[in-house]
């Protein structure tokens, strides 16, 4: 019986805590869900029942997030988190595989550090990926700077002597140039400036 | 842009248990046994059909013990649309228009 009630109370909890953080199109739903609580007999039914509704809730705040993020960012957003996005994946992929593939032949006291910190500035781009995808105007601002100092970068090794196939720095060099236009159209500006994100304070 | 739902299996089941009360209110946990939908499918359902205006949803005070629970039912335009789906489930129809776009 004590079994009982503290899994019927443990349900609650649960759920009557999803729906205090929800927004209110949802939290109705999850107050549905922890209503039916009260009617489910057993021990291990309204642990199934709990389960299924954090579940559905969780799927269903996804859902309207991923659905509010179409509609409000442009394609050129999305476009350019993306490449940054891969453009970190890429970078830090590539350190990883300085790491397991045993290209370090130093000792790894004198390793670690400047691995790490090659691993942090591999996380950059994926740091303004996350900031676009935010419409934070410092990341879009953020992802111009990074794009010029990439091609600027680039441009410089392509004219390397040692350099003799100059198509990927010049693929680079197009993506940068690319992204440097779309983070400048003026509808993508006005995408970052008209995006608000509200502060409530509790209490 | 037409806004039609995908129909599943669970959907149609979902849609064949509300039309056959189509006038009485069902709640939640009992729609779960009677579809053998657990709630992480079943909710889901019901979310989507409540947005699409196709199931209306109030809360009551239950007899048994007072204490308020969620009840569901096809509106209008549910019952229509559920009547053809579960009409045309046998011809292998997988998207319904809702029903406002077939009158």
């Amino acid at each position: 019986m004590r079994l009982l009630m503290a899994t019927h109370r443990f349900c609650a909890a649960v759920l009557r805590f999803l729906a205090e953080r929800l927004p209110p199109e949802l939290k109705l739903w999850a107050e549905a869900m922890r209503s039916e609580l009260d009617f489910i007999e057993g021990t291990f039914a309204p642990l199934a029942w709990t389960f299924g509704s954090v579940w559905a809730l969780f799927k269903a705040a996804a859902m309207a997030w991923l659905g509010d993020a179409g509609r409000e960012r442009p394609w050129a957003v999305r476009f350019v988190a993306a490449y940054y996005a891969v453009f970190s994946c890429e970078l830090a992929g590539a350190i990883a595989w300085q790491v397991i593939g045993g290209k370090i032949h130093g000792p790894w006291q004198d390793s670690i550090f400047p691995l790490l910190f090659c691993f942090l500035v591999a996380l950059v781009p994926a740091v303004i990926a996350i900031g676009l995808w935010l419409l934070d105007d410092a990341a879009r601002l953020m992802a111009v700077f990074f794009a010029v100092l990439h091609a600027v970068v680039n441009w410089a090794w392509m004219n390397q002597p040692q350099v003799h196939r100059p198509i990927m720095p010049s693929l680079r060099i197009a993506l940068d140039v690319l992204a440097i236009f779309l983070m400048n159209r003026p509808a993508v500006r006005d995408a970052f400036r008209n995006y608000r994100i509200d502060l409530r304070l509790k209490g | 842009m037409v806004d039609s739902v995908r129909l599943s299996p669970q959907i149609l089941s979902v849609l064949t248990i509300l039309l056959e009360k189509p006038s009485e209110w069902s709640y939640g946990y009992d729609l779960s046994r009677e579809t053998d939908l657990k709630s992480g499918t079943l909710y889901p359902i019901l979310i989507r059909l409540a947005q699409r205006q196709w199931v209306e949803s109030r809360w009551h005070l239950a007899d048994e013990n007072g204490k308020p629970r969620h009840m569901y039912r096809l509106t209008a335009d549910g019952r229509r649309a559920a009547a053809v789906a579960v009409a045309g489930k046998s011809k292998g129809r997988r998207v319904l228009r809702p029903a406002y776009e077939q009158r």
